[in-house]
């Protein structure tokens, strides 16, 4: 039994493209990160789970149990972060948390006070008058009282400071120690690398690659900028893996894809004075993909 | 049914349905505390009444000669009143029930809980069901003790429960038009302006049918046809097609609303 199988899912909305043909498994026990550029179909994706929309064609089943027929057996065993949180505003923090876990019959007490702690909430605040990193926080709080046995999480992060975040990974490190599955879908790079075993990536409502985090890393691409010392010529860089250089006066900027110590050695023997690495945006990490596609539509 | 839900649909209607019952109650009270001061100046009123061209007079429902007795005073006015006034709040918040969650987005927090389609519009009729039968029984208990403190308690009781039935019945069909429409609607919103037309539209529709033979055919299109007033006549009481068809479009709208509810993608 798999947490997630989806066979052939496709979501037209009327004309308008939702998602396509998606079929991934996900076995228990594992974080699954699901990455792709806004508008790719990821809360479509996790919308068609939830039951809150109807999958065009195709099939797919959490626990064996069908997203279709079976949403509340399902909906019992998930938690959910939305990426957008959208409460009862007359409600205060208590009232909502004691009204969301009624309807899994779940004694409150279990984990209640832990959660509230580990991400400071007032509880007797308004719905309406909190930030929106606070209602994330509820938000994430709500997921995890009934002790799910699937989360699924849709840019949770959005809105957390990085304190609360990093104890947000924590608490879900743990929950998968014990044995929880984590669907996590995200358009940040870095967050799926720190907490994800395999990831997929999806681009125009088409998976166009899965795979372990470790492969994947090894085709990301890393930006680097180098800047050259006063005087010195202009560098030919001739490393495999260097594509797309843009070069203004004495700074040279690039996207790398390989071992970064075979970059280093080649770099060392330059004239530089200063360099950088960094994680590429979202965008050039799909340059890769498109670059992909180009060239086997120019085969 | 979730009685989760539908304990915090209870109390999130709570305030408007309680400030409608005051109002119609208000109303009601006031009519029928004016019943006595109108008998004693009955002449003046009937040359009043005689200035009203006879097509206004049928048109608005006037029957003079029914102001002798309490309840030919009361039924002029319980249309405006309950299947109006309150028919308007039905509607509006039969619109709401599901259409809310909707718009404020909570949809989304609603549906990845575990509850079943079925469930919701089960609890939400439920909700909806409370509180248009609180508005009509608060209702009829102002008519029933006004009535009673004006005529010394001398009317057919019989008649002011069948004429408030009928009044719920029209009640009720409204709200189930208003929350049958958002079911249908992609992206649900609330329908006030359309729910108020559709009853004083439907309420106009009456209202030529009453003028003139040739409107003969909009009887199918309006409800108001099927709220028996005529409480002075010697036959009153509860008609099996009235009942019939006030049950029966209620019904087929409530089975519809299920089979198509369960089917709606929820666009948030």
């Amino acid at each position: 039994m798999y947490a997630i199988e989806t066979k052939g899912l496709t979501k037209y909305y009327g004309k308008a493209r939702g998602i396509i043909d998606l079929s991934f498994r996900i076995e228990e026990g594992e974080i699954f990160g699901f990455i792709g550029p806004n508008g790719s179909g990821k809360t479509t994706t996790i919308r068609l789970f939830l039951s809150l929309l109807f999958p065009t064609s195709g099939t797919g089943k959490i626990f064996d149990y069908d997203i279709v027929k079976d949403g509340p057996k399902i909906k019992k065993m998930v938690g959910f972060v939305p990426s957008e949180v959208h409460y009862y505003e007359n409600m205060t923090v208590k009232e909502l948390i004691e009204y969301s876990a009624r309807f899994y019959n779940v004694p409150l007490e279990l984990r209640f006070n832990r959660l509230v702690d580990a991400f400071d909430l007032d509880l007797t605040r308004k719905i309406d008058d909190l930030s929106m990193g606070n209602k994330k926080k509820v938000a994430v709080i709500l997921s995890l009282i009934h002790q799910p046995r699937l989360l699924i999480l849709d840019e949770p992060t959005t809105g957390l400071d990085p304190l609360i975040q990093n104890r947000f990974f924590d608490i879900l490190k743990e929950e998968n120690e014990k044995g929880t599955t984590i669907f996590f879908s995200s358009h940040v790079l870095s967050e799926v690398e720190k907490l994800c075993h395999k990831v997929a990536i999806i681009k125009e409502g088409k998976i166009i690659d899965e795979d372990d985090i470790d492969s994947l890393k090894g085709k990301l691409l890393s930006r680097v900028t180098v800047r050259l010392k006063y005087g010195a010529k202009d560098i030919t860089l001739k490393t495999p893996g260097i594509i797309s250089i843009e070069r203004n006066k004495n700074e040279c900027s690039f996207l790398y894809q390989g071992e970064i110590a075979v970059l280093l050695r080649d770099l060392s023997q330059m004239p530089i004075e200063k360099i950088t690495i960094a994680e590429p945006d979202l965008e050039e990490v799909f340059m890769h993909y498109y670059q992909d596609d180009n060239r086997k539509e120019d085969e | 049914m979730s009685l989760n839900l539908l304990l915090k649909e209870l109390k999130r209607y709570l305030k408007g349905t309680i400030m409608i019952s005051l109002s119609v109650a208000f109303y009601i009270g006031f009519s029928l505390s004016m019943y006595s001061i109108m008998q004693e100046n009955m002449s003046k009123i009937y040359d009043l009444y005689s200035t009203i061209p006879e097509s206004l007079r049928v048109a608005f429902n006037f029957h003079l000669n029914q102001w002798n007795r309490i309840l030919g005073f009361y039924a002029t006015y319980f249309v405006y009143y309950i299947p109006i006034m309150a028919g308007c709040y039905s509607i509006i918040l039969g619109s709401k029930l599901l259409s809310k969650e909707e718009q404020n987005k909570t949809a989304e927090f609603l549906l990845s809980r575990p509850v079943s389609r079925e469930q919701i519009v089960s609890s939400k009729l439920l909700t909806f069901l409370i509180h248009v039968l609180g508005i009509n029984l608060f209702a009829f208990l102002v008519a029933l003790i006004s009535c009673g403190l004006v005529t010394d308690w001398d009317f057919n009781m019989v008649i002011l429960i069948v004429l408030h039935t009928y009044g719920f019945l029209m009640c009720f069909l409204f709200g189930i038009v208003g929350f049958f429409i958002t079911v249908l609607m992609r992206r649900a919103k609330a329908i006030a302006g359309i729910g108020i037309g559709i009853v004083l539209g439907t309420y106009f529709f009456d209202m030529m049918i009453r003028i003139s033979n040739r409107f003969q055919f909009l009887l199918y299109l309006t409800p108001f046809k099927y709220v028996d007033i005529d409480v002075l006549s010697e036959d009153y009481g509860f008609d099996a097609w009235r009942l019939m068809f006030f049950l029966g479009t209620s019904g087929i709208l409530i089975v519809l609303s299920y089979v198509f509810y369960k089917k709606k993608d929820i666009l948030i």
